[in-house]
């Protein structure tokens, strides 16, 4: 028994350098190396930074246009008192009870006034 | 340059490969390919499917220098659990190969004569048969301890098991690979 347990030591122990990778392996091996490095060393795209990465953000020139326009409309929105909005949906606002009329504010005009006054 | 390198530990290597030094990764392929190839070798009983798996390994080693964090995992078990894991998927993939190819070829084969060759294949072949009827996982653990060296709390951390787990499978292991080889002493050139 204890022949056997020597001899399988033996065995295992003239196993342990049995397969020496080929040439072939080793140029593969390597060769697989150098792709990966190449690309560890690639710089990586440079991000975008200021106007380009804000541009970005919002979804490029198409985003930009929409943005002012949202921008200009919400401006003019401000800008005219709520009667005037009304005025220019022929009273719809009024018509739906969405504000009263007693609630509007005489506008840019009566801002004007009040500083005049 | 090639020799200063050779005298850094695995994981400065890595960080080394990661940065571009080519040289790096001649001297992890010199350290770490032949032990992954024997070991698939020993596991899969078959050396094509061995090279194979051994390069996926090598090549998952590349890929993960970039993030590799120095001191931590020790490259050798990091390399032996991946080739491990790919050496089970081809097992369950294509079944249990019994025996080398005959393309197996010994490291000093210049060195060796004729017949000392061909007992060393028969010795491989008739320890890969005997490797091929262990399960899985005793096979590994066999593999890893008494052909690799590895120590056990190493193949603990490669097989994700206890340590008293790997003690149970390599002496369970060893005393199965010893039933299987009885009756072939002078076949295997003991006698």
């Amino acid at each position: 028994m204890g022949d056997k347990r020597d001899d399988l030591d033996d065995l295992l122990a003239s196993a342990r350098d049995a397969e020496a990778p080929s040439d072939a392996l080793i140029a593969r091996v390597l060769a697989d190396a150098a792709t990966v490095q190449e690309d560890l060393q690639a710089p990586a795209p440079a991000s975008r930074r200021g106007w380009g990465a804000w541009l970005s953000g919002i979804g490029g020139w198409r985003g930009a246009g929409g943005l002012v326009a949202a921008t200009a409309t919400g401006l003019m929105v401000g800008v005219y008192a709520p009667d005037s909005v009304d005025a220019l949906l022929d009273g719809a606002l009024t018509d739906y009870g969405v504000i009263a009329s007693d609630e509007l504010v005489s506008g840019w005009g009566a801002l004007l006034d009040l500083e005049d006054g | 340059m090639d020799a200063q390198l050779d005298e850094l530990q695995d994981d400065a290597l890595m960080l080394l490969f990661a940065q571009g030094e080519a040289g790096a990764a001649r001297i992890l392929t010199a350290r770490l390919l032949p032990r992954v190839l024997n070991h698939a070798a020993r596991v899969l009983g078959n050396r094509t499917d061995a090279e194979d798996v051994a390069q996926e390994a090598m090549l998952r080693l590349w890929r993960a220098a970039g993030d590799w964090q120095a001191g931590g995992a020790k490259v050798s078990t990091w390399l032996y659990r991946v080739t491990a894991n790919l050496a089970i998927d081809r097992l369950r993939r294509t079944g249990r190969a019994v025996g080398l190819d005959d393309t197996d070829e010994p490291a000093d084969e210049d060195a060796l004569a004729a017949d000392d060759r061909l007992i060393r294949a028969d010795r491989m072949a008739a320890l890969d048969a005997a490797l091929a009827r262990l399960p899985e996982r005793q096979r590994q653990a066999v593999v890893l301890r008494h052909i690799e060296g590895v120590s056990n709390p190493e193949i603990a951390e490669v097989l994700e098991i206890s340590v008293e787990a790997v003690e149970s499978l390599t002496a369970r292991g060893k005393r199965a690979l010893a039933a299987a080889l009885a009756g072939q002493k002078e076949a295997l050139g003991y006698g």
